[in-house]
């Protein structure tokens, strides 16, 4: 049985919404566990069950990761900290707010996304086309997430999604080594877990919020 | 030779001395050895290896001799810079030893997603670090902006390696993601905002990951691009690439004219940045000479220069700005001679427009330069071995400008 593109797509779609909206300490968790959840279904398809299983183990690192990290950096009172969840720089007030602002800048990635899929093959001899969707939209939440970011949570979402959506492109384009280097891109998610909560484990360090620079 | 012994010399000492540091009182030396086991592990991997690059996907983590010949001058000039900075805490000592291991690999990567990841590592490492250390707008832009382009260098991975064969709207995307990356890494107009506003706010050890170690990795790892990317792709790549560098060149150099003492540093840094980038746009050999000389020049000169001034310090500083002014012969002279012969002749005379006045509005800096570390606050007295390292770069750098052949030969193996 071929497999079901706009099921794939769709998947994808929501998670790459999960990614865009997520918020809070334990953001880059949620991230993790949408984005291998939006793409393992597609990869498994394209490239087999073992490059699925690859993601949902990054995915499932990354979930567990964070907390472990979070209870751990509670226990190191020797290293200043910053809270990663309250904003670098405080905004003015606005009719629009921070998930307004992904959310457009979301709406944007969708078109691209999808010409992206449709006309740029893939792999080094093959031309598939049309199966990148579901990791080309995450991976351009992810972008506008890092490019809008206000909090060191948000650029923690956006590398892991970045990381776990470039394995899974990696995956599915059949590249060298496709495991081993598609481990090596999905290892940013834990690693970008491990960092928001090392971080959010020293709660009392140093005030995110600060004057502007000048 | 592979790279694991680099990456593990450097990911290994850092742990160490983050954990150890905080319970030791002489922590400025101690800090300041992080880097040598690296260092020693690169010189051991000397010997050979073809100059690689991530964008064939070749595969494989071997180091190659230009690779390991920088490795290893990185590792010496973090030393530099770490005995020269206050003393530096455990978060700094464990960026600078991830950012190193991550830029080691990315140099002996053999694809081009592993390169991607690593630059896409150190940079959100370095951007996380800049914010915790200085929460402000600059340093959050060094968060977006730089990550940003190492994700776009990630997202080129899985459309390359690119042939002749391949349909054109690939190859012109996956030469616009690797120009947006560069850009983004160099710190090039519209998204050089980062380095300028950061460089205000971070200073000494704090900007060593990004000048000592991911910039040089990168800056080597993009040189074969023009050799290795197909008509297509390097048409994009370079049309990116040459008006922005140019750009960025003159803007940053007619900065630095009016900058203050502190700040005119990483202003000349873009400058240099500004003409690598255009150097990227041709394949001329002498384009990718001029950059790896300019590479080595701002690693000898940097340690110094992203100090604090400080009248301590007033005599090698001035050398390092001499070093810098582009009067023969001095590295920065043949470093930036090369590369506007090469684009002069992959281009004719229009590049001439913006090069020649960036080259005089540089060598105006330095003289500015040079007037100023002699007025510098009176600081700390470094001690011994500070002042020591205080004058090896600018020895290096001397040495490199009057041989510069020999030089780019024995570090790098180029030549």
């Amino acid at each position: 049985m071929g497999a079901n593109e706009p099921l794939l797509a769709g998947v994808g779609f929501v998670a790459a919404v999960l990614v865009s909206l997520v918020d809070g300490r334990n953001a880059v968790t949620w991230t993790c566990l949408a984005a291998g959840l939006g793409l393992a279904p597609a990869v498994a398809s394209v490239y087999g069950a073992d490059g699925a299983l690859l993601l949902l183990a990054a995915a499932a690192a990354g979930a567990v990761a964070g907390p472990l990290s979070r209870v751990s950096a509670r226990r190191v009172r020797w290293m200043a900290g910053i809270d990663p969840v309250v904003p670098v720089v405080a905004g003015a007030d606005s009719l629009f707010g921070p998930r307004s602002i992904r959310i457009a800048a979301g709406v944007m990635v969708l078109p691209a996304a999808s010409w992206v899929s449709f006309n740029i093959p893939l792999g080094s001899t093959s031309t598939v086309t049309g199966v990148l969707f579901p990791a080309a939209v995450i991976w351009g939440c992810a972008a506008m997430r890092l490019l809008t970011a206000r909090t060191l949570v948000d650029i923690a979402v956006g590398v892991a999604a970045v990381g776990l959506a470039a394995a899974a492109a990696w995956l599915m384009s059949g590249g060298s080594d496709s495991l081993a280097n598609a481990a090596a891109a999905a290892a940013l998610a834990p690693a970008a877990a491990i960092t928001a909560g090392w971080l959010g484990g020293h709660r009392g360090g140093i005030p995110a919020s600060a004057p502007a620079a000048p | 030779m592979s790279v694991v012994p680099v990456a593990v010399a450097w990911a290994a000492t850092g742990l160490l001395a983050a954990f150890l540091l905080p319970r030791l009182r002489a922590r400025r030396r101690l800090a300041a050895l992080v880097p040598l086991p690296a260092a020693i592990a690169a010189l051991l991997s000397f010997g050979g290896g073809a100059d690689l690059s991530a964008v064939s996907a070749q595969g494989g983590l071997l180091l190659g001799r230009p690779a390991a010949g920088l490795v290893l001058v990185c590792a010496l000039a973090a030393t530099v810079c770490l005995l020269l900075a206050p003393p530096a805490d455990s978060a700094e000592i464990l960026v600078i030893a991830a950012c190193g291991a991550l830029s080691a690999v990315a140099m002996a990567a053999g694809s081009p997603l592993v390169w991607g990841v690593c630059l896409l590592g150190g940079t959100a490492l370095l951007g996380v670090r800049w914010v915790a250390a200085f929460p402000a707008r600059a340093t959050l832009a060094a968060g977006r902006v730089a990550t940003l382009g190492a994700a776009a260098l990630t997202a080129a991975a899985p459309f390359l390696p690119v042939d002749a064969a391949t349909v054109p709207p690939r190859a012109h995307l996956a030469g616009g993601l690797l120009a947006g990356g560069v850009a983004a890494g160099f710190g090039l107009l519209p998204l050089g905002g980062w380095v300028t506003g950061g460089s205000r706010l971070v200073r000494g050890a704090a900007l060593a990951p990004w000048v000592l170690l991911l910039l040089p990795a990168l800056a080597l790892t993009a040189q074969p691009l023009q050799a290795v990317l197909p008509p297509g792709a390097r048409t994009t790549f370079s049309s990116i690439l040459l008006p922005v560098g140019a750009a960025s060149a003159a803007w940053a150099a007619l900065r630095a004219l009016a900058a203050a003492d502190g700040d005119r540093y990483p202003r000349v840094i873009l400058a240099d940045l500004g003409l690598v980038a255009m150097g990227l746009a041709t394949p001329e050999t002498g384009a990718r000479v001029g950059s790896l000389l300019l590479l080595l020049t701002h690693l000898f000169v940097a340690p110094l220069l992203l100090q604090q001034p400080s009248a301590a310090l007033a005599r090698p500083r001035r050398f390092a700005w001499l070093l810098l002014s582009g009067v023969p012969p001095t590295p920065a002279f043949w470093g930036r001679f090369a590369i506007i012969a090469a684009l002069t002749a992959a281009f004719g005379a229009a590049p001439l427009l913006a090069t020649v006045p960036v080259v005089g509005a540089l060598l105006v800096t330095a003289v500015r330069g040079v007037v100023a570390a002699s007025a510098a606050p009176a600081g700390t007295a470094p001690g011994a071995a500070a002042h020591l390292a205080a004058w090896l770069p600018p020895l290096a750098g001397i040495a490199l400008g009057l041989l510069p052949e020999p030089s780019l030969r024995v570090l790098l193996g180029v030549g």
